[in-house]
C-alpha cells in the first residue's frame, strides 16, 4: 500500500487509527504491528514471509546478544553480533543484489541467465538498516534488548516509515515504545495535539506528492522520454531540474507523511530533510538531504571503520567506501554506485581543498555551485546506464546545441515556469518562515490565536480537497523508491 | 502584583486551552473527512456506466487468492475506488481549477483553447502506430477490390480532428500531429477512389462553428462542408444549404471533451438540417430491431449524448428507404463522424444504409451483393480512423 493511495486514505488509516485508540494501551504495539503486516501484504502479499522472519530472527539475536553481554561475555556476544549482521546483509544482498552480479557475471561469461523470479522485496533496504542499528545499539550496550517481540515487530515494521523511510534508529525511539516519559495527567491534551500535529504534517506532505511532485514528473517524463542525442541545452537543463524538484518533494513528502502518522500514533521520528535545495557545499547538502541514511552511515559504518581519527589514507578509504555504499543502497546497478562515488569524491575534496576556497566566495557563487553539483547528481542517479549519462552531460554542456528549436520546448517553458518558480520557493524556508512570524505576531490574545488556527486549517482542507482532486483522476502517480 | 502573576497564569491557561480547541478542530475535521468519505465509498451504490465519461466504470474487482498474492486485487481495488468515488465529476472539476490556477495550458490531455474551445491534442504516435499502418492496408485492399465494381461512385472522406483544422486557437506553441500530411498519405494509396478533400474545405470556413467547443465532433455545419466537398469530388448534385431548415434543438450540449476536464465552458448548441421539400422515409435499425421514421432521436437531447440525436448514436446497421426512386443504392461505411452528414444525403439515394463495423460482425461482401450497392461511402474520423481495431472487418 501506498500512502497517496484510496485505500489507504479512506480505508486503512482511519480504521487502524480508531481502533488504535479505542484499545486499552496494553493492546496497541499489536495492533499496529498486526496493521502494519497488513498494510505490507497489501502490496506485497508473497514477501510477508520476508518482513516476519527477520523479525523474529533480528529479536532472538537481539535477546542473546543482550544475555552475552549481560554475562560478560563480551566474545560471544560479538560472534552473535558478528553472524546477525551478515545474516541481514546476507538477506539484502541476495534479494537486493544478486540480480545486478547475475548481470554482470552474464555480460562477463556472456551466457544466458534466467533470472526472472528475482523481484526486490519492497522497504527491504529500511527494515534491514533498521533491525541492524537495533543489533549494534544492543551490542554497544546503548540499549536493552527488546524483551516484547510485539513492541520489536512494531518497531521494525511500524507501516508509517516501513517502505520509504526514514530509518529510524532504536535507541532514538527506544523510550517512545517503552514509554519512559509517560505523562498520565495530560494524557487526552497529548492525544490531541499529537493527532492535530501529525494529520497536519501528513497533509502537507501527501500534497507535496501529490500536487507538487507528480506534477513536475510530468516535465522531466516527457524530457527523459525524448531522445538524449537531440536534447538542447536549455531543455537538458530544464528536465534535470524538473527531476530534482520531483524526488525532493516527492521524497521530502513522504518523509512528512511518516512524520505525520507517526506522530498520530504517538510517535516523534528525527527528520529526514533540512531544506536540502538551500545548500552551500555538498557536504551541507549531505547534512540536509535524507538525514537518517545519512545518520545511519555514519552511525554504523564510518564511525565504526575508524572515521577520520586513523590517518589520512584510511580516512580517504573510509569516506569512499561509505559513499560507494551509500550509492548502492538506493539501488542495485552500477550508475548508482558511480553516484555515490561522484559524492563521495566531491565531500573529499571539499574537506581537504574547496570548502576553505568556498569561504572567500560570496554565497551566490556558492549555491550555484552546490546546486550545478547535485543537479550532475541526479544525472547520475537518473540515468538507465553510464553511457546515457554521458550523452545527458552532452546535452547539458551544450554539446546539442542551445537553440529552442521544437515547439514543444517554448510551450513547456513558458506554461511551466509559474509552477517552477512555486517549486523554487516551496524549496526553500520561506513559506514556514513567513508563516512562523505571522502566528507569532498574531498569538498575542486569545483573538489570534483562533483566527491562525482558522488559517491552518482551512489550508489544511485546501490541500486535503485538492490533493483528493488529483488522487480521483490519476494520470501519473509513480511510486519512486521501488529500487531502494 | 499578586493580581498581575494571576492575570498572566490565566492568559497562558487561555492561550491552552485556544490552542487546544484549536487542536480538536483539527481533528474532529479531518477524521469527520476521512471517516466521512470511507463511509460515503461504502454505502454508495456502485454505477456500472458513467454518461459523463461515456465509459462503463470499474466494479468491485473479485476477490480470489491468485488475485490476492499477485497483488492485482490491490490495483484494481484502487481503480475501483477511484472510479467510484463519491461526487467523483466534482472532484475533477477542482483538479481542473487547480491545474488553471498553476498556470497550466492543458489539463488531462485537453487544451484550454482561444474561443472557449477545448481541444484535445493528437500525438503524433497515434498515426505512425501499427494499428495504423494495418489500417490503413485493409482500406487500400478495400478500395483495390471494389473501386471497379461500383455503377457510380467510390469515394473516402477522411475528417481532420478539430486540433488540426483549428490550430491557431491553440496555445502557443502547442504541438500537434500533422493530420493534412497524413490525410494525403492515405488518399495518396487509394487512388483509384474518389479522395474528398475536405481538409481544405473546412480549412475555409474555419472561422465559422464547424466543430463544437465541447465535444471532438464537427457541427452539422462542418459535415455540410465536408458534403459540400464530397459533391465536388464525386460529381453528385450538391443540394444548397438554402434547401434546408436549420433548427437549434439545444444549447445545452457539454460534450466528450468537457468531461474530461468537467469544467463548464460555454457549452454548444446542436443544429439539425432538414430537407426543404418534403421526402418521406423509414430507418429500420438492425435488421428490424426498430423502426422509425426519422433521423433525429430528439428523446436523446434529455441525456448527456446530445451528439446521440443524430440518428440515435451508433448502430452497427441502419437501412433507410427514401421516397426517391432514381435506383441508387450508398453504402455507408462510417464511424460516429457520419452520423451528422446522413441527412444531406437524404434526398438523393433510393436507399442509404449505414454500417458501422465496430458492431457489424457478418460478411461485408455477402451483404453488399444482396443490396445492390451502387455507391460506397467510407467516412471516418482521421483520429478514429486509425485507431479503430475493427477496420480488419472490410476483409470479411
Amino acid at each position: 500500500m501506498v500512502f497517496s493511495s484510496f485505500v489507504f486514505l479512506f480505508r486503512f488509516l482511519p480504521a487502524v487509527l480508531v481502533v488504535y485508540y479505542c484499545l486499552p494501551e496494553c493492546a496497541r504495539h499489536f495492533w499496529l504491528l498486526l496493521s502494519s503486516v497488513l498494510f505490507y501484504a497489501w502490496g506485497e502479499p508473497n514477501y510477508v514471509i520476508l518482513l516476519v522472519l527477520s523479525i523474529a530472527v533480528n529479536y532472538f539475536f537481539g535477546i542473546l546478544i543482550g544475555y552475552y553481554k549481560n554475562q560478560n561475555r563480551r566474545k560471544a556476544a560479538g560472534i552473535v553480533m558478528i553472524t546477525a549482521v551478515s545474516a541481514n546483509v546476507l538477506m539484502l544482498c541476495v534479494f537486493k543484489y544478486s540480480l545486478m552480479v547475475l548481470e554482470l557475471f552474464e555480460t562477463i561469461c556472456s551466457v544466458q541467465i534466467d533470472f526472472a523470479g528475482i523481484i526486490l522485496p519492497a522497504g527491504i533496504s529500511f527494515y534491514t538498516f533498521q533491525s541492524v542499528s537495533y543489533l549494534a545499539d544492543v551490542w554497544r550496550g546503548d540499549v536493552k534488548p527488546q524483551k516484547s517481540m510485539v513492541s520489536f515487530g512494531m518497531y521494525i515494521a511500524m507501516f508509517p516509515q516501513l517502505i520509504a523511510g526514514p530509518v529510524v534508529r532504536y535507541k532514538f525511539i527506544e523510550a517512545q515504545i517503552e514509554k519512559k516519559q509517560k505523562n498520565q495527567r495530560n494524557d487526552l491534551q497529548r492525544v490531541i495535539r499529537n493527532l492535530s500535529y501529525g494529520i497536519g504534517r501528513f497533509i502537507v506532505g501527501l500534497s507535496k506528492k501529490v500536487i507538487l511532485a507528480n506534477n513536475v514528473g510530468i516535465y522531466w517524463q516527457q524530457i527523459s522520454g525524448t531522445e538524449t542525442g537531440e536534447l538542447s541545452g536549455i531543455m537538458a537543463w530544464f528536465g534535470i531540474m524538473a527531476f530534482a524538484f520531483q524526488i525532493y518533494f516527492d521524497f521530502s513528502g513522504y518523509s512528512d507523511m511518516a512524520l505525520g502518522l507517526a506522530a498520530m500514533f504517538g510517535f516523534r521520528l528525527e527528520e529526514n530533510f533540512n531544506y536540502p535545495y538551500i545548500s552551500k557545499s555538498i557536504t551541507e547538502f549531505w547534512r540536509r538531504w535524507h538525514i537518517s541514511i545519512g545518520t545511519w552511515f555514519r552511525e554504523y559504518v564510518y564511525i565504526p571503520l575508524g572515521g577520520n581519527r586513523t590517518g589520512r589514507v584510511r580516512h580517504i578509504f573510509n569516506i569512499l567506501l561509505v559513499w560507494m555504499l551509500t550509492g548502492l543502497w538506493h539501488g542495485a546497478s552500477f550508475n548508482f554506485l558511480l553516484w555515490g562515488l561522484y559524492f563521495g569524491v566531491i565531500i573529499l575534496l571539499e574537506k581537504y581543498v574547496i570548502l576553505k576556497a568556498l569561504e572567500y566566495l560570496p554565497g551566490m557563487i556558492r549555491y550555484v555551485y552546490s546546486m550545478v553539483l547535485i543537479l550532475f547528481g541526479w544525472v547520475i542517479f537518473e540515468a538507465d546506464s553510464i553511457g546515457e549519462a554521458g550523452k545527458y552531460f552532452k546535452a547539458l554542456l551544450g554539446g546539442n546545441g542551445w537553440g529552442i528549436h521544437s515547439d514543444t520546448v517554448i510551450y513547456m517553458l513558458y506554461t511551466g515556469l509559474f509552477f517552477m518558480i512555486l517549486l523554487i520557493i516551496g524549496a526553500t524556508p520561506l513559506p514556514a518562515l513567513i508563516w512562523k512570524k505571522m502566528e507569532k505576531k498574531l498569538s498575542g490574545g486569545r483573538r489570534g490565536i483562533v483566527l491562525c488556527s482558522l488559517i491552518k486549517n482551512m489550508g489544511y482542507m485546501v490541500l486535503m480537497l485538492v490533493s483528493t482532486a488529483y488522487l480521483v483522476e490519476q494520470s501519473y502517480n509513480p511510486f519512486l523508491y521501488f529500487r531502494f | 502584583m499578586q493580581k498581575k502573576i494571576i492575570d498572566s497564569v490565566d492568559n497562558t491557561n487561555i492561550q491552552t486551552i485556544t490552542a487546544f480547541k484549536a487542536d480538536c478542530i483539527t481533528v474532529v475535521m479531518f477524521l469527520l473527512f476521512f471517516i466521512g468519505v470511507g463511509i460515503g465509498l461504502f454505502i454508495k451504490k456502485d454505477v456500472k456506466f458513467s454518461e459523463q465519461e461515456n465509459r462503463y466504470l470499474a466494479e468491485r474487482p473479485e476477490l480470489s487468492l491468485s488475485a490476492l498474492s499477485s497483488g492485482r486485487y490491490g490495483k484494481e481495488y484502487e481503480t475501483y475506488l477511484s472510479d467510484q468515488f463519491p461526487f467523483r465529476n466534482q472532484w475533477i472539476t477542482l483538479r481542473t481549477i487547480t491545474e488553471l490556477l498553476l498556470q497550466k495550458k492543458e489539463v488531462n490531455g485537453v487544451y484550454f483553447a482561444e474561443d472557449d474551445y477545448l481541444i484535445e491534442l493528437k500525438d503524433s504516435e497515434n498515426y505512425e502506430s501499427e494499428q495504423a499502418a494495418k489500417n490503413i492496408e485493409y482500406l487500400e485492399e478495400f478500395v483495390r477490390n471494389n473501386s471497379e465494381g461500383m455503377d457510380n461512385s467510390f469515394s473516402i472522406l477522411l475528417v481532420p480532428d478539430k486540433s488540426a483544422v483549428l490550430r491557431n486557437k491553440l496555445p502557443a506553441s502547442a504541438e500537434t500531429a500533422d493530420e493534412w500530411k497524413i490525410i494525403k498519405e492515405i488518399y495518396d494509396r487509394c487512388e483509384s477512389a474518389d479522395c474528398v478533400d475536405v481538409y481544405e474545405e473546412l480549412e475555409k470556413h474555419k472561422e465559422e462553428y464547424i466543430y463544437y467547443r465541447t465535444d471532438h465532433h464537427w457541427t452539422s455545419l462542418g459535415s455540410y462542408y465536408g458534403y459540400k466537398a464530397w459533391c465536388n469530388e464525386t460529381g453528385i448534385r450538391e443540394n444548397k444549404q438554402e434547401e434546408f431548415i436549420k433548427t437549434t434543438v439545444t444549447e445545452t450540449f457539454r460534450g466528450t471533451l468537457d468531461s474530461k476536464v468537467n469544467l463548464s465552458l460555454r457549452s454548444d448548441s446542436i443544429d439539425i438540417y432538414e430537407p426543404a421539400e418534403t421526402v418521406g422515409y423509414t430507418l429500420v435499425y438492425d435488421y428490424g430491431a426498430l423502426t422509425e421514421h426519422t433521423l433525429f432521436d430528439m428523446k436523446k437531447l434529455a441525456s448527456k449524448d446530445k451528439y446521440g440525436v443524430f440518428l440515435g448514436g451508433n448502430h452497427s446497421l441502419v437501412e433507410i428507404h427514401t421516397t426517391v426512386k432514381n435506383g441508387k443504392s450508398i453504402l455507408l461505411i462510417k464511424d460516429s463522424f457520419a452520423n451528422s452528414f446522413i441527412p444531406y444525403l437524404i434526398n438523393q439515394f433510393e436507399n442509404i444504409y449505414v454500417l458501422d463495423l465496430r458492431y457489424y460482425n457478418q460478411s461485408l461482401s455477402e451483404y453488399m451483393e444482396k443490396r445492390k450497392i451502387t455507391d460506397i461511402l467510407v467516412l471516418y474520423s482521421l483520429a478514429g480512423f486509425v485507431q479503430d481495431d475493427n477496420i480488419y472487418k472490410l476483409k470479411n
